[in-house]
């Protein structure tokens, strides 16, 4: 009975026991893994809400003449110039002046042998090196680019061309490295169209992107206006007073024909191209009141868009081609509408300001357009439905005509800030305005066609 | 009737019981030396805009537990207005011991057994212990203990009067804000972007976070990120910025760590909305 009874107490000591052994090293065990678990190391936050520069630096050294007779030794500066200039316009880029640099044309073309210290002391992220070679009238271009920073080569490009036509291959390289950087295309081999006065007369020019390459494209001597390419760049529409009244042109820009496409009664004017290339958006006054007409390439009314007893007038097209912005008088001031093709419904966009005018939508569906904002007009740019308003040019004399680059990247437009009116490039957000077109007299109305 | 309980039980199974005391031993040992090697890593602390917090080194059992709670409740209000709460860890996302009070008694019961368990195990309290071992025995090898207490206690003057977020883990002085400042102009000035290849609706959006793993000396020893932009360029920037950056400026004197974390979130916001 004793015994049984301490053999039982014992048990229940014992398992008391290894009950209260096992609760501590499972308590232990916690700890530990509690110990393990627990948060990490102390931290520091910083938050940094914008760089410093807004631009990447960029070192372009004349380039190397690798031809066997030293043929066309002015290429040197003049190619680097080229593409520092693209870059420089593109407004990513701040290429660094040549009289900082250590090294010259003769500086080391290959990743091996190039010191990047020498470039990464002048503040320089990215590094630009090319050689060419002349043979005759061809030239042939070698270009590199290095990351400074981390000393590797990012891309090497070996481009062929004319002599004559260096700017040319120079922009094919600006391009490339846009591409290389952005992803996307560079938009150094476009072309603008755009009215100019230096003859005393109002006509058409045409020009390449960065205002260089001017070529006239009307002898009119009457008055030409609102030039506009076709998506293609093979086609150029432009409105002419010279057989009286305004009237819609066409000029084939490969043959040089130019042909009438609308010479009805009344008003002909603000021509805009379909996405399509195929058909183009028209004003016509014919029964007095001004409104919006679909022609096709040969001038024949294909619809009437617009029906209302206000003037409509300046359609511009979304990139898909089933809406259709526009500027009326319908509320007694100019507003730009929005009509849905397809349904034919229409829907105000702007609301402030009592002047709103020259809608023009972008590929990346934005639209911009003209304000009178304090006697003065300023370029705003806002999205489809009227959101996302933007102002993008502000107080320095009237800002006028916004056309967009193909891609949606830039706008040019008309200002005259410094007295005639020139014609500006800026990026979508009005970051790096740059005058492009500084010519005798005004210059307005610019067209943009890749 | 005692003996009897107690007295057979070694007696008749004396081998399994000495077992249970080596593995209990040998539990114990790893906890306390786990708990030594751990202890420094769980002190975390958040200085964030204009807060201050001023340490009293003399009183610090106590005002220890209440500036870390302060500190938890504003660091958590921070967070979560620049959307990091995310990253927080759970412990640091509990509300003050006041509002828990106030709840159903389960909770309570819990409250009171975490009190238990920190008093058992805090670790903050085992490193005191150890540092006091440890100073004692240098003490008793080495220097006069009076030049040494003296010295010691010089030293925590310094660093009151400073009051540093280092191995303290008690608040941000003012040397120390003025170190992030330094840290925050020394990278932007060193980053590049060309911000017109973000569109408009993205300026908001876009954010990397890099968190770097610093020296005392300011090197950076380690950069990652822990979130991206999704923009290849934005990120290469980013890195490069830190890259060009390295060394940061030196810890501020009185700084106790010798290595910290500091998490840079990199963004365009100054420019959104303008």
């Amino acid at each position: 009975m004793k015994t049984g009874r301490s053999a039982n107490t014992a048990t229940a000591a014992r398992s008391v026991q290894g009950s209260y052994t096992s609760g501590v090293v499972i308590a232990v065990l916690g700890l530990i893994l509690l110990l393990i678990a627990s948060p990490a190391t102390a931290k520091i936050y910083i938050d940094i809400n914008a760089p410093s520069l807004p631009k990447l630096k960029i070192a372009i050294p004349d380039f190397k003449n690798l031809s066997d007779k030293g043929e066309h030794p002015e290429l040197s500066a003049r190619l680097s110039q080229v593409v520092a200039g693209d870059l420089d316009l593109s407004g990513y880029f701040l290429p660094l002046d040549k009289e900082s640099y250590l090294e010259g044309a003769e500086s080391p073309l290959t990743l091996e042998e190039i010191r990047f210290k020498n470039w990464s002391v002048l503040g320089a992220e990215l590094l630009l090196r090319g050689a060419y070679t002349c043979v005759g009238s061809r030239l042939e271009v070698e270009i590199r680019l290095f990351d400074v920073i981390w000393g590797r080569q990012i891309m090497g490009k070996r481009v062929l061309g004319e002599v004559a036509g260096y700017r040319r291959v120079m922009h094919r390289v600006g391009n490339e490295i846009i591409r290389k950087l952005t992803g996307h295309e560079g938009i150094f081999l476009t072309r603008l169209a755009f009215v100019g006065t230096m003859t005393g007369h109002k006509e058409i020019y045409t020009c390449d992107y960065d205002g260089r390459n001017l070529k006239r494209v009307t002898w009119d001597r009457s008055i030409a206006l609102l030039p506009r390419w076709s998506p293609d760049g093979k086609r150029l529409l432009y409105n002419s007073y010279r057989d009286g009244g305004p009237m819609l042109f066409m000029r084939d820009m490969v043959s040089g024909k130019v042909r009438r496409l609308s010479g009805r009664k009344g008003l002909n004017i603000g021509a805009a191209w379909l996405p399509d290339g195929k058909r183009l958006a028209l004003t016509l006054s014919r029964r007095g009141n001004p409104d919006i007409f679909l022609i096709d390439l040969n001038g024949k009314i294909l619809d009437r868009l617009t029906k209302h007893w206000a003037i409509d007038v300046s359609p511009t097209f979304s990139p898909d081609g089933k809406k259709m912005a526009f500027v009326s008088s319908r509320s007694g001031s100019p507003q730009i509408y929005v009509r849905n093709l397809s349904d034919g419904r229409e829907e105000r966009l702007t609301f402030e300001g009592g002047y709103n005018t020259s809608p023009a939508w972008s590929s990346r569906n934005r639209i911009a357009f003209v304000s009178m904002d304090g006697g003065r007009f300023e370029i705003y740019a806002m999205d489809p439905d009227g959101t996302g308003l933007r102002k993008l040019t502000d107080g320095t004399g009237n800002n006028e005509d916004p056309c967009w680059s193909p891609d949606g990247r830039y706008i040019v437009f008309s200002s005259n800030r410094e007295g005639s009116y020139h014609l500006y490039l800026m990026n979508a957000n009005g970051q790096n305005q740059r005058k492009i077109v500084s010519l005798k007299g005004d210059q307005t109305a610019p067209s943009w066609v890749r | 009737m005692e003996t009897l309980m107690f007295s057979p039980g070694p007696v008749s199974a004396g081998e399994p019981r000495w077992s249970r005391m080596i593995l209990l031993s040998v539990a114990v040992h790893l906890a306390v030396f786990s708990t030594l090697f751990l202890a420094p890593r769980n002190i975390s602390y958040r200085p964030r805009g204009d807060v201050v917090y001023q340490v009293d080194l003399v009183e610090m059992p106590k005002s220890r537990k209440r500036s870390v709670a302060a500190r938890k409740a504003k660091g958590t209000s921070a967070r979560s207005r620049l959307h990091r709460t995310a990253g927080v860890p759970a412990s640091r996302r509990i509300a003050p011991n006041a509002s828990r009070r106030e709840k159903p008694v389960v909770i309570a019961k819990r409250t009171l057994k975490r009190k238990k368990n920190a008093r058992r195990t805090s670790p903050a309290k085992l490193i005191d212990r150890a540092v006091a071992r440890i100073e004692r025995k240098v003490r008793a090898e080495k220097e006069d203990p009076l030049d040494r207490a003296v010295s010691k206690i010089r030293k925590r003057v310094d660093e009151a009067e400073r009051p540093s977020a280092g191995a303290t883990g008690q608040g941000v002085g003012v040397s120390f804000q003025l170190y992030m400042m330094r840290v925050e102009e020394w990278i932007k000035a060193n980053w590049s972007y060309p911000t017109a290849m973000t569109g408009d609706d993205d300026l908001e959006a876009i954010q990397a976070v890099v968190l770097l793993e610093v020296k005392s000396d300011g090197t950076i020893l380690n950069t990652r990120f822990l979130k991206r932009s999704g923009y290849a360029i934005f990120d290469d920037s980013v890195m490069k910025a830190i890259d060009k950056s390295n060394p940061l400026p030196p810890f501020p004197p009185g700084y106790l760590k010798n290595r910290d974390e500091i998490e840079i979130n990199f963004n365009l916001s100054e420019l959104a909305g303008g």
